[in-house]
């Protein structure tokens, strides 16, 4: 049985607008200790796959479909139900570590309270506990820090430390929303190799939501492109990358620069723009994009399976 | 911090200095002077008069021996009030005021701070919208309706209260004239801590905390009380000095003896000393509640603390 199973999820907000659908019949499965990339622009509805996983939608959204943790329903939770899961079993690490944590409340403060809400220790326990986790995720002198405030540390040590506070009850799942978007690119890949070498240490199965497919080819075994709210396809993360099925999959790995790629060809860019999530087409959402699309893209394509663990949903490939 | 504080008052001196100039020649501006009366009195009787009070001298003369005086802490007598010297009515109206206008302040932020948390919570919704309306209402309806309807009530019909009087603080006298002076602050900072509260639950650390799998209660008081009271904290500095020094309409209508009814009372009477005296206690009132809000500022956040 997986650890995490999300079924035919549908999410849509109420707007003034009309409705509109983020996330329209995703399927996707992580094991325990597995790594799974969630790749797609911004609007695909990854982020809001993981609100939805971590029960944080905001109050206009509507949710159907299944989510299963370990095999129960969060969809059916209660909210002190929920509240039990979330942060203790399920960590959930941001996007903007300049933001995400409190800039009132002092780290140790911020980091001792998870572990008093969920593991029922006394401040002191959970401080020294704290100070522990700092030390594991490779940040100096981590007793000092507890009594440091967010403004005065850098923002990686900041990602570091949102890290260090999603292990310290030892989750079995960790989601991280574009964990290294906001950072430099030398700090990104210190956070990276953090997280790759926490996941051994732990054993924690990870999330990982980029835009960006070389961060995903670097931590994650297993990689899904969304398009739209939608599965496009996924994979073993290195045959998707080096072996695209999906014209999507294709045009996003053209479109990144390489280094070695000549300066005076300009990079490929897939034409057009994603579509209007308040109208979607009734078709595969990509068609009006797609340089292969033909008559039969007007209907949407199924989830295929494919062999070598590849699942696809494209009437052409 | 304290070189801070140092700073801050020193700061404050020339703000006094110009107020106090202002407020000494506007009042002698005013036509009129504290001993017309509407019989004129002998010319010896009104010299001597003027040479006690020293208004025979020139303008900028009296001026100079004013601010004198004030440099020795003397604030002189009343013209009014003979026998009185200003600061003798001060320290007299003074704790009144204090007393009411304190209790109606922390009255004010418990109900009003949390009302704001409650609507917040339940933005757009019935109860958000029922505490708005409630709270349009308290801040609509001025204290010279409120308080002779409270009278009519508590005091006429049923018999629970004194309509009004002073005896050494019980809290019969206290309770009316507290709750009145405080509705419209309740409605004030209500509004005021919604919209803040509404505005912090909307960032990215409150995620987090939520994230974290604490409780709702434990959300907004450890994470976002604190960032939420900021707006609240600079409203509550001038306003608070304002509400401690008195309301003139509060203490007439309850016929309380505070500071408040020295405000209009003296101006119209033209009692320089008084009007002037007044004027600098409110004053330095102000700069002192805006200097503890800077310091406040400091300790709740740690940003300020660092610059």
């Amino acid at each position: 049985m997986p650890l995490l199973e999300v079924e035919n999820l549908e999410i849509s907000f109420r707007t003034a607008e009309g409705e509109l659908r983020a996330v329209n019949g995703l399927s996707l499965e992580i094991g325990a200790g597995e790594a799974l990339g969630v790749v797609g622009e911004s609007g695909s509805g990854k982020s809001q796959t993981a609100m939805a996983i971590m029960g944080l939608l905001a109050p206009n959204a509507s949710v159907r479909g299944r989510i299963r943790f370990d095999g129960q329903d969060l969809l059916g939770l209660k909210a002190a139900q929920m509240n039990r899961i979330r942060g203790a079993q399920i960590g959930m690490v941001f996007q903007d570590p300049m933001t995400s944590l409190n800039p009132y409340l002092s780290i140790g403060t911020q980091m001792a309270e998870v572990l008093v809400q969920h593991r029922g220790m006394n401040q002191v326990a959970g401080l020294a506990e704290s100070a522990r986790m700092l030390d594991s995720v490779r940040i100096p002198d981590a007793t000092r820090r507890l009594s440091q405030y967010p403004h005065e540390l850098s923002g990686g040590m900041r990602q570091r430390v949102m890290i260090a506070m999603t292990l310290l009850c030892r989750p079995r799942l960790l989601i991280a929303d574009e964990p290294t978007t906001a950072l430099d690119v030398t700090v990104q890949a210190q956070i990276l190799e953090l997280l790759g070498e926490l996941r051994r240490e732990f054993g924690v199965a990870v999330m990982l939501i980029t835009h960006d497919l070389g961060i995903v080819g670097e931590l994650c075994e297993r990689t899904l492109v969304m398009y739209a709210g939608q599965l496009m396809e996924s994979g073993p993360t290195e045959r998707l990358l080096s072996r695209p099925g999906h014209p999507y999959t294709r045009g996003l790995l053209d479109s990144r620069p390489g280094l070695d790629s000549p300066l005076d060809v300009p990079l490929a860019a897939i034409p057009g723009s994603p579509p209007d999530l308040l109208q979607l087409p009734a078709g595969c959402p990509f068609q009006p994009r797609c340089p292969q699309a033909f008559e039969p893209c007007s209907r949407r394509p199924p989830v295929v399976e494919h062999p070598g663990g590849l699942r696809r949903a494209c009437h052409a490939a | 911090m304290l070189r801070f504080a140092m700073r801050r008052l020193l700061a404050s001196i020339p703000t006094l200095l110009v107020l106090i100039t202002l407020a000494f020649f506007m009042m002698r501006l005013a036509p009129g002077g504290p001993f017309d009366k509407e019989r004129s009195l002998l010319p010896e009787i009104e010299a001597a008069i003027n040479a006690a009070y020293h208004l025979d001298e020139p303008l900028w003369q009296q001026y100079l021996r004013y601010m004198g005086g004030l440099l020795r802490g003397d604030l002189g007598p009343s013209f009014q009030y003979a026998g009185f010297s200003v600061s003798e009515l001060i320290a007299q109206g003074f704790p009144v005021s204090l007393a009411i206008g304190l209790s109606s302040m922390v009255l004010a932020l418990l109900i009003g701070g949390a009302a704001g948390i409650w609507a917040a919570m339940r933005q757009n919704r019935f109860g958000d919208w029922s505490v708005m309306t409630l709270s349009m209402a308290g801040i609509s309806l001025p204290s010279y309706v409120i308080a002779p309807l409270m009278i009519l009530l508590f005091a006429v019909t049923l018999h629970w209260l004194p309509a009004g009087g002073w005896e050494q603080g019980r809290y019969q006298d206290m309770l009316m004239p507290v709750l009145a002076l405080a509705l419209p602050q309740i409605a004030y900072i209500a509004r005021l801590m919604r919209g803040s509260m509404i505005e912090v639950l909307r960032s990215n650390f409150i995620r987090t905390a939520r994230a974290k799998g604490l409780p709702e209660h434990r959300v907004i008081l450890r994470h976002a009380l604190k960032p939420a009271m900021m707006p609240i904290l600079s409203f509550l500095g001038p306003t608070a000095a304002g509400v401690i020094t008195g309301s003139v309409v509060i203490e007439q209508i309850f016929g309380i003896p505070g500071l408040g009814r020295y405000f209009v009372q003296a101006a119209i009477n033209r009692d320089y000393t008084l009007v002037l005296g007044v004027v600098i206690f409110y004053g330095l009132l102000i700069v002192l509640f805006n200097f503890l809000v800077d310091l406040l500022y400091g300790t709740l956040d740690p940003r300020v603390r660092a610059e």
